[in-house]
């Protein structure tokens, strides 16, 4: 399978979401792939960078993981909340796929396309930066969005449709 | 039914140490169960009718071990750790029901094909349960923790650490 794009799982719309979808706009255009968002507010995501928007209310795991063998996206990046965590965990369960969880920041590694996750650990006295999974696929991890810097907006008009 | 919580050690925040290169943490007490894994296992006991059972299973680190006592001590009928993946090992187990406190619950037990009613997630703010007391914790001290054999999982590899805040410790 030819694993390639960023997808985001953004449900419901929020602030955080923004920062999360800015941050994850920025990679897409460092790896020079699409940039995916499944959302319910399709016009705040284009607005913050989404090349492509699945519209749904609500999107449990199982479907997700139905579209992610379709879609192959590389990397699905989370808020890390406990309902997000529900979601996320779940479809790496299904996929037989790592996640990683308490991400303070993302980088990506362009030589092996690998997502770095920096996380705080010992009560935040250590930081330790690790690739999520440099052979799985996807990638999956949960960012703490209230962390990540407020994005510069990269508008775009997306391709919209319902998720499947 | 059977129940199989997954706990994960936590390392003792007041009793680090930090090496002189100040580039890494060494802890010095024994791991102990988080707050939520405690809750975890008193939803399971909770629930645990006739016939019922209930399972802890840690992994990871041989570390984690330690913090399987409380859970005995609190009522578990076993305790089992596992080096490798928590979701093969809860498969490995019969985990009818999992329960546990974060997302690694939720991939269990969509590793297993669990319904999703079937997988119980405690939430990470709830109230910590009651604490057993010492009789009992003497008596879990001598129970065996079981070993379960599981494929490792999909890697994680670390790529450099460095400390924080080593005036803070």
């Amino acid at each position: 399978m030819d694993w390639s794009g960023i997808a985001v799982y953004a449900l419901p719309w929020s602030p955080a979401s923004a920062r999360l979808v800015g941050r994850a706009r920025e990679m897409a255009n460092m790896l020079g792939v699409y940039l995916r968002v499944v959302t319910d507010d399709a016009a705040a995501a284009g607005a913050h960078g989404a090349d492509e928007v699945l519209t749904a209310d609500a999107a449990d795991a199982d479907r997700l993981a139905r579209w992610t063998r379709e879609a192959a996206p590389e990397i699905w990046l989370f808020e890390d909340s406990p309902a997000a965590a529900r979601v996320a965990g779940r479809l790496a369960g299904l996929l037989g796929a790592p996640v990683q969880e308490g991400a303070v920041s993302i980088d990506l590694d362009l030589n092996d396309r690998s997502l770095l996750v920096r996380l705080e650990t010992f009560g935040g006295r250590q930081l330790e930066e690790w690739a999520a999974a440099p052979d799985a696929r996807p990638q999956i991890a949960l960012v703490q969005t209230s962390r990540l810097s407020d994005p510069i907006p990269e508008a775009r008009e997306p391709e919209t449709h319902a998720l499947p | 039914m059977r129940f199989v919580v997954l706990c994960h050690g936590t390392p003792d925040l007041t009793n680090l140490s930090i090496s002189k290169s100040q580039d890494r943490v060494f802890e010095k007490g024994k791991r102990s169960l988080s707050g939520p894994d405690a809750v975890a296992v008193e939803v399971a006991l909770q629930k645990k009718g006739p016939g019922d059972e209930v399972i802890v299973l840690g992994w990871g680190d041989e570390a984690n071990r330690d913090a399987l006592r409380k859970p005995l001590a609190m009522g578990a009928d076993r305790a089992a750790w596992t080096a490798g993946d928590p979701a093969a090992a809860a498969k490995t187990l019969g985990a009818d029901v999992i329960v546990g406190a974060g997302v690694d619950a939720a991939r269990a037990g969509g590793a297993l094909g669990l319904p999703e009613d079937r997988v119980w997630l405690v939430a990470p703010d709830a109230a910590v349960p009651r604490i057993p007391n010492a009789l009992a914790a003497m008596k879990s001290a001598k129970r065996p923790i079981e070993t379960v054999e599981a494929p490792s999982p999909p890697l994680l590899s670390l790529r450099w650490a460095t400390l924080l805040a080593a005036e803070e410790a």
